[in-house]
């Protein structure tokens, strides 16, 4: 984009009273062609901010050692006994919204449309928690065994357009409709428990309830091989 | 209430019977009353009377159960292609008969939610 595009952009973006640009203007398209984040969890926050951030964030990788031994309990179920959640990020501020590499099985399985690669780019921490999700989605699906090709997607309402999702498409080769059920079930269960931890991996607690609405995980059992690349 | 949220499955799966041709707008009529079958299954049990639209149901379902409101929401983006997008020729037997499977499913989870939440 032209710098100087860029430059009014940035200026007309309304911020508020605290000078960071309130998370509701970020996930709408408009948002996505914004202009560039200076540190990704917290657009237009100020670097020397970011050690106060970092200062309270020691506590994440014990949250996540806590969460990795448990058992997800869901409305009396046990839904799972192996719950894989992301790495442990390093004590290292520095590393903590480090963007998980994804694995290379699963990249020539996805999909990413380009309005979620521009908002992944502009937003390191919804591209963090996205990797991670498919991190999760991935590690699920590789027990499976099953046939499978990933969409993610900027789904949107024709009612109504400022309903937008970052929709994550899950196309599996399975003709046992109740099976993928049950497998949706699963995946989603963990996804939502993971996305319900964020409030406690040091994200604020408005940025992480609309990550948690934002994403959307959706199974399309498919008796085609069209997953089959 | 002189209708009971289950009754729209009732007359989806109806509709779907009734036309042995399986026109495609019988199986969008199926899809789209199915839809609203789970739709108000889930303001029916989960006391969401004081939320009218669907991004609000869909939103605190999916508050409390993450798997659940991601499925309601799947089957409303279907529903709104049932009955808006004309043109889309993706509207089969096969597809439909799985979709109010899918409708089934989310309303037996939407209730055992309400039984679990009791």
């Amino acid at each position: 984009m032209d710098t100087n595009l860029k430059t009014i952009m940035l200026a007309i973006r309304q911020t508020d009273d605290s000078g960071k640009v309130p998370f509701d203007d970020r996930y709408p398209r408009k948002s996505v062609m914004s202009g560039p984040c200076r540190w990704g969890a917290h657009p237009g926050l100020p670097e020397t901010a970011l050690a106060s951030i970092g200062s309270s964030l020691p506590s994440v990788s014990d949250q996540l050692q806590v969460l990795r031994n448990c058992v997800i309990i869901d409305h009396g179920q046990t839904i799972s006994k192996h719950v894989v959640l992301p790495p442990n990020p390093s004590k290292k501020s520095g590393d903590i919204w480090r963007v998980p590499e994804l694995p290379k099985k699963l990249l020539e399985r996805l999909n990413i449309y380009p309005e979620i690669e521009e908002l992944s780019s502009e937003d390191r921490a919804f591209s963090y928690v996205l990797k991670n999700v498919l991190n999760l989605i991935y590690n699920n699906l590789v027990q499976t065994g099953k046939e499978y090709r990933i969409d993610v997607r900027l789904g949107t309402d024709s009612q109504d357009p400022s309903d937008r999702h970052s929709d994550i498409i899950i196309n599996i080769y399975d003709e046992n409709y109740e099976y993928v059920l049950d497998l949706w079930d699963r995946v989603g269960s963990e996804i939502g428990y993971y996305l319900g931890s964020l409030k406690d991996a040091g994200f604020a607690i408005s940025e992480a309830d609309k990550l948690y609405d934002f994403i959307n995980v959706i199974f399309n059992p498919t008796t085609t091989h069209d997953c089959k690349k | 209430m002189t209708v009971k949220s289950r009754e729209f499955l009732d007359f989806a799966e109806w509709v779907q019977k009734a036309d042995p041709n399986n026109k495609e707008i019988s199986l969008r009529c199926a899809i789209s009353r199915a839809y609203y079958g789970a739709f108000h299954a889930a303001i029916e049990h989960l006391d969401l009377n004081g939320y009218q639209d669907h991004k609000s149901v869909i939103r605190e379902v999916k508050k409390r159960n993450y798997a659940l409101g991601n499925k309601l929401y799947a089957l409303k983006s279907r529903r709104v292609d049932a009955d808006y997008e004309l043109n889309k020729n993706d509207f089969e037997y096969v597809n439909t008969c799985w979709y109010i499977e899918e409708c089934k499913d989310a309303i037996g989870k939407i209730k055992r939610l309400k039984k679990d939440a009791i």
